[in-house]
């Protein structure tokens, strides 16, 4: 009798609650593709007098993919890159990640950290660092070919297709291999043993029963490459402005930055960058249907098998570390060298060594701004993402009903759709207000983008507390908020820290919603290496890079010293 | 089919020797098993034969044939082996004929002899064809998901099939269904079998011949009777079947021995224990016997006693008597009624035949 008077109030605060959530979730989700969609029917931008509806931005942006409009050759690039992208990171990915933990090559854990370096740096760490070693005219590595051999020729022409391809395929690389060396290492060795005493070699076992097994990770890593390659506009932007290659992120980012401004179109453009990755999306749906036929990632630990390699051993030793040496190392070192030269050089004068780029890129008021500005809101993003995403996994997961189901499919939806739609579509909805150009517009994107971090990575932690520790908790009288700080975030402190990680290290390098949304107020470090970058001062550019990859590696050391956390958790579901 | 023959075979790992110089021979058609506590290195053992694990030092032979020696490491895909897996292994994108299938498969044989011979075995193991070919094993229970797994060991006509602990993931019912299918079948196919499991009575009822293994080493092998009759040693007598072992002094050669508190008990006695040396007096649960009120005994040891403490298992009643301050042995006798309860006085009789004295 008593339990049933007190419950009951329990029970409608929990639904209110759940409904509460779901309402919030919903309107900052859908308001960004409302927006999107409203600003692809208008003629003029937002806040014109003689803005009326019209169908012409679609009838252009479709009816041109047909006719030669602006959008075919974009959209053809822009699949044209997406599609090998895809293809060769997830390829190389899979290989790396099957070489690092399951096999007995030399240097396995050295690889593990080494492959993953690419995470803490950002996409334009490759362009600038290809560009100072293979521009055609003045890339070092063209001027010491032609000096050596006296062609007039160029050996690399980095600013070409296979150029975009390969610096884009590198840099994705990462990803694949994250994702997939947590399928590897949770796969049951007895499934390959079993197929070794079947009579099944080396390669019959990897072609038939490993990677098979591994279909549901490797077409997961698959489309978030494949959705990453559509929305990165710095790689193809870049490289592709001087061979006027133009995908339909960097026609959407001209159409917002570049003379005459057209956002109806950008919105437009937007509503077929978003179709495309629908695409993607739809086929990794179909791929993964039977899920219970792939392998999961469980609690469960199983002690790798580690197949003996034999006389293959240092031709994959030998493929590993030219993957490393050419995707992370070469770039790198460029980028390194080029931000010691000075700030106007083109010549390799290494007696001319120096900080010049880093002097007066500190000393730069905008650049210090920037720097300030970045900081503000990975710290922000990443605490209110961390935090959130704890409250929501934990109603999601032990509170479970049909309103929070919603808000979790809700959360999900932002990270499928490229940033730089999503940038449009917020610019769209919040032009009028008082966030417009300031950097709380990029705060709000930032979090609705990357709560799904939060809440996935929480709940997956929050599963794998065993509920009868709460209950023991619980019974011994302790209250549920009790129960919650002094059992729940204990044993969760681990995964926190690592969403935090995860979400800090992502805003730091954002680029492609920021590019759209961002003020001369709200400059952000990835923002303006872009832009010197796109002056031609590599030097400053490079400078910042570094920096950017310094202040994430300072942050990643702390965390591992402090929490034992780190980059390794699933980063993507 | 053939045996195994494995010489001076030795595992480290680091510092740790895992399997010491082992010796065993297994005759064409015979199921060993290797029995031991975890950290035996039975399960190493048979990786070893499967070739999952490459020896630091021996002999192995499968079949006549070194797959294990000297520069010699024939790889686990040459072998011809059948092995059951204690997490089955079953892939979960094959469906279970596919599954099945795979052995043959790899040796290229003809899609027509494929066919039937994956739909003998799936009736072998109890599993038709109609109702089970197509199904995936996440549609399968465990129970079944093993028998697939079962049949696709034996489909290839493996020289030996291995058995990793194959039963210790079912629940106690299947598994005992199991066990009574896994004998028939090595009745019907005869392949040579080696089976690991720390499960004596799993050991027990499939065995023709059990090796009881500890610390890396063979420490007794033979028929499951004579194990379990005739344990050789302390390890032995206390790892297959419930155990007294009662401290004691040998008196005499003629089996005369004094137990704690100086209660003087007779037991067969092995040539060469030298008088007022340490001994231990071995006697199974259900071989000590309580006499009724007016029965007689036997004319050696019988001991007035009490209970301590009696329990009501269901088909016995297990009995705490003490025959002296420091002397207690455990018996079970089969429940009747009208037997005694906690603090009687009793007789009861370690029948000196049944004593083993190590």
């Amino acid at each position: 009798m008593t339990a049933g008077v007190l419950a009951a109030p329990a029970v409608v605060r929990g639904r209110f609650w759940s409904w509460g959530v779901l309402a919030v979730v919903a309107l900052l989700v859908l308001t960004p593709l409302g927006a999107l969609l409203y600003g692809s029917l208008r003629t003029h931008s937002p806040g014109s007098r003689r803005a009326t509806w019209t169908l012409e931005n679609l009838q252009s942006v479709y009816g041109g993919l047909f006719e030669g409009g602006w959008t075919q050759s974009a959209a053809l690039n822009s699949i044209s890159l997406a599609v090998p992208v895809m293809l060769l990171a997830c390829g190389l990915g899979v290989f790396l990640a099957w070489a690092v933990t399951r096999t007995d090559m030399w240097g396995r854990r050295t690889f593990e950290f080494l492959f993953l370096l690419p995470m803490l740096y950002s996409p334009l760490v490759g362009v600038i660092g290809w560009s100072v070693l293979a521009d055609p005219r003045a890339g070092l590595l063209n001027k010491l070919w032609q000096a050596m051999t006296g062609s007039a020729e160029p050996v690399i022409n980095i600013y070409s297709y296979g150029g975009i391809v390969a610096v884009m395929v590198f840099y994705f690389i990462p990803y694949a291999f994250i994702l997939n060396v947590g399928t590897l290492r949770a796969m049951d060795p007895a499934l390959e043993e079993a197929a070794a005493v079947g009579g099944a070699n080396l390669w019959q076992r990897l072609v038939q029963i490993t990677f098979p097994m591994m279909l549901g990770s490797i077409a997961a890593a698959g489309l978030f490459i494949f959705t990453l390659a559509l929305e990165q506009f710095a790689i193809p932007g870049f490289l592709g402005s001087h061979i006027r290659f133009d995908t339909l992120a960097y026609a959407i980012y001209l159409r917002t930055n570049g003379y005459p401004v057209d956002l109806p179109g950008a919105a437009a453009a937007g509503t077929l960058l978003l179709i495309l990755s629908a695409i993607g999306l739809y086929w990794y749906r179909r791929l993964t249907r039977r899920s219970e036929r792939f392998v999961t990632v469980t609690a469960r630990g199983y002690k790798p098998g580690v197949t003996a390699l034999g006389a293959l051993k240092p031709i994959i030793f030998a493929v590993c570390s030219l993957v490393f040496v050419i995707g992370v190392a070469v770039p790198l070192a460029a980028v390194v060298l080029r931000a010691l030269l000075p700030v106007r050089t083109t010549s390799l004068d290494l007696s001319s060594l120096g900080l010049e780029n880093f002097t007066q890129a500190l000393g730069a008021e905008d650049i210090m701004l920037g720097l300030r500005n970045s900081v503000y809101l990975a710290v922000g993003a990443a605490t209110i993402c961390a935090a959130l995403g704890l409250l929501l996994a934990y109603r999601l997961v032990r509170r479970r009903s049909a309103p929070m189901a919603l808000a979790d499919y809700l959360i999900a939806m932002p990270i499928g759709i490229p940033g730089t739609v999503f940038g449009v579509g917020m610019l769209w909805a919040y032009v009028g207000s008082p966030l417009y150009l300031t950097i709380w517009i990029l705060m709000l994107a930032f979090v609705i983008r990357y709560l799904v971090y939060g809440v996935r990575t929480t709940s997956a932690g929050l599963m794998q507390v065993d509920r009868t520790l709460e209950e023991a908790a619980t019974v011994s009288g302790a209250t549920p908020l009790r129960t919650f700080v002094f059992v729940n975030l204990p044993l969760l402190k681990p995964v926190i820290a690592s969403t935090w990680l995860l979400v800090f290290m992502i805003v730091m390098r954002e680029i492609s919603a920021s590019v759209i949304l961002y003020g001369v107020n709200s400059v952000t470090l990835p923002i303006l290496t872009w832009s010197y970058l796109v002056d031609g001062s590599y030097g400053i550019a490079s400078a910042l890079a570094i920096l950017q990859l310094l202040i994430v590696a300072a942050i990643v050391v702390v965390f591992r010293w402090v929490f034992g956390a780190d980059v390794r958790t699933r980063s993507h579901d | 089919m053939s045996g195994i023959r494995i010489s001076r075979l030795v595992k480290r790992y680091g510092e740790v020797a895992a399997v010491k110089e082992i010796d065993l021979t297994i005759e064409r058609g015979e199921f060993v098993t290797l029995l031991g506590p975890s950290g035996s290195g039975k399960t190493t053992t048979l990786r070893m034969v499967a070739g999952l694990e490459q020896p630091d030092g021996g002999i192995i032979e499968i079949g006549g044939r070194v797959v294990n020696g000297e520069r010699i490491n024939v790889p686990t895909h040459k072998r011809n082996l059948g092995m059951v897996f204690q997490s089955y292994a079953v892939w979960p994108h094959k469906s279970v004929f596919d599954n099945i299938a795979f052995p043959l498969r790899m040796k290229r044989v003809s899609r027509k002899d494929e066919r039937e011979r994956v739909e003998r075995m799936l009736e072998l193991v109890e599993l038709p064809y109609a109702t089970f070919g197509e199904r995936y094993p996440s549609q399968l229970s465990g129970g079944q998901q093993q028998r697939v797994a079962l049949a696709r060991a034996l489909v290839a006509d493996p020289d030996v099939i291995l058995y990793d602990e194959p039963l210790s993931n079912l629940d106690a019912k299947l598994r005992d269904s199991m066990r009574i299918l896994l004998r028939r079948i090595h009745d019907q196919v005869g392949v040579t079998a080696l089976y690991v499991t720390h499960d004596q009575l799993e050991a027990m009822v499939l065995s023709d011949r059990v090796c009881v293994m500890n610390h890396g080493e063979i420490v007794q092998q033979g028929a499951p009777r004579d194990l379990y009759d005739k344990p050789s040693n302390l390890f032995v007598a206390e790892f297959i079947g419930q155990t007294n072992v009662l401290p004691a002094q040998v008196n005499d050669t003629s089996g005369a021995l004094k137990l704690a508190d100086g209660i003087a008990i007779h037991a067969p006695l092995a040539a060469g224990r030298a008088p007022g040396s340490e001994a231990r007096v071995i006697i199974r649960h259900h071989q000590v016997r309580l006499l009724g009120s007016g029965e007689h005994g036997p004319a050696e040891n019988v001991f007035s006693a009490t209970v301590r403490e009696a329990m009501f298992l269901g088909d016995r009643m297990r009995y705490v008597i003490e025959l002296a301050p420091h002397c207690t042995v455990v018996a079970e006798v089969p429940a009747a009624p009208g037997l005694p309860g906690a603090g009687s006085a009793v007789r009861v009789v370690l029948p000196s035949e049944s004593c083993i004295v190590i």
